[in-house]
């Protein structure tokens, strides 16, 4: 089978056109920005995650405190007022907004440590 | 696997891995190197050059986002011709190309050995020329087999992954394409 010229020579007779010459160059700009697509769906993506994870952890950490552990904690802060919560406080509004507060530090600090990484990774 | 050929294949899959670790420019290697095989046979199922590039672009794109699924366990370019049969496969389906049928009865009576002695030789302007029609009028899994078992050189283990068929099954088909394009040709 492999013998069958005849074929063979039909075939490369009808030898299609070549691809244009700037061809590879544009596939190779649309592979590029497929990439960078690529790494911000997953930069995205990895945000996303981890806000929701830590969003949990601290929903946990907040019911395992104010549910099952009696709790007195003193906050001094530069700054910032200086917090006394106990699990008998009445409101609730100081320690929700420290915990807020500390997600977006987290939150801030992991996207920074991202960033340099990427930079680094880039570089 | 040859030693050559499992060389190359260790070369490939090392781009890979490269590539997927964030060295995109090295896929510029696999589109020098295959971006004219891809474009040769996708050319012969759709038939006019414009669809044919950007269907090119469009399979060596699909193989970029879906490079870490590649396992190694075939050669890169027979991944990347499945990849670019099943795009043109699609494109044809889109636009409803039609192919002509051949009688099953015509094609039964056809003797083996006058099949053989037929395509072994070459000679003829007008013999080439009825070949060639004879080749336009295939459908396209015929095509693209006589393309890869041909030009290029791909084995029966090959084209059977690109076709997604076992390669007992790719053996007749090849058999009776031959078969085909000697009914289409004296008919």
């Amino acid at each position: 089978m492999n013998n069958d010229k005849a074929i063979i020579k039909a075939l490369q007779s009808t030898e299609s056109p070549r691809l244009s010459t700037d061809f590879n160059s544009r596939l190779m700009a649309e592979v590029y920005r497929a990439a960078e697509r690529k790494k911000k769906r997953e930069y995205v993506l990895g945000i996303c995650l981890i806000s929701g994870v830590s969003l949990v952890l601290v929903g946990i950490a907040i019911y395992v405190f104010i549910t099952y552990i009696p709790w007195k904690f003193t906050f001094e802060l530069p700054n910032f007022p200086k917090m006394n919560l106990t699990s008998e406080s009445k409101s609730m509004y100081e320690f929700s907004i420290y915990i807020a507060l500390l997600s977006l530090i987290l939150i801030g600090l992991d996207n920074y440590i991202r960033h340099k990484w990427m930079m680094k990774k880039s570089k | 696997m040859r030693l050559i050929e499992y060389m190359n294949n260790q070369d490939e899959i090392n781009y890979i891995e490269r590539i997927l670790a964030g060295e995109t420019n090295l896929y510029s290697h696999f589109v020098n190197t295959y971006s004219n095989s891809i474009y040769s046979l996708i050319v012969r199922i759709v038939l006019t050059n414009e669809d044919a590039e950007e269907l090119t672009q469009d399979s060596f794109l699909k193989a970029f986002k879906k490079l870490d699924t590649f396992n190694g366990d075939c050669s890169f370019s027979t991944w990347l011709f499945r990849i670019a049969y099943n795009t043109a496969i699609s494109a044809t389906r889109k636009r409803k190309m039609v192919f002509p049928s051949v009688d099953e009865t015509m094609m039964e009576s056809v003797p083996d050995e006058a099949i053989e002695t037929f395509f072994d030789r070459d000679e003829g302007e007008i013999k080439l020329q009825k070949l060639e029609e004879a080749i336009v009028k295939l459908n396209v899994e015929e095509k693209t087999l006589i393309t890869l078992f041909y030009t290029e050189e791909k084995s029966v283990a090959e084209l059977a992954r690109v076709l997604d068929l076992t390669s007992d099954n790719v053996k007749v088909k090849l058999y009776r394409v031959r078969k085909k394009l000697y009914v289409l040709m004296t008919k």
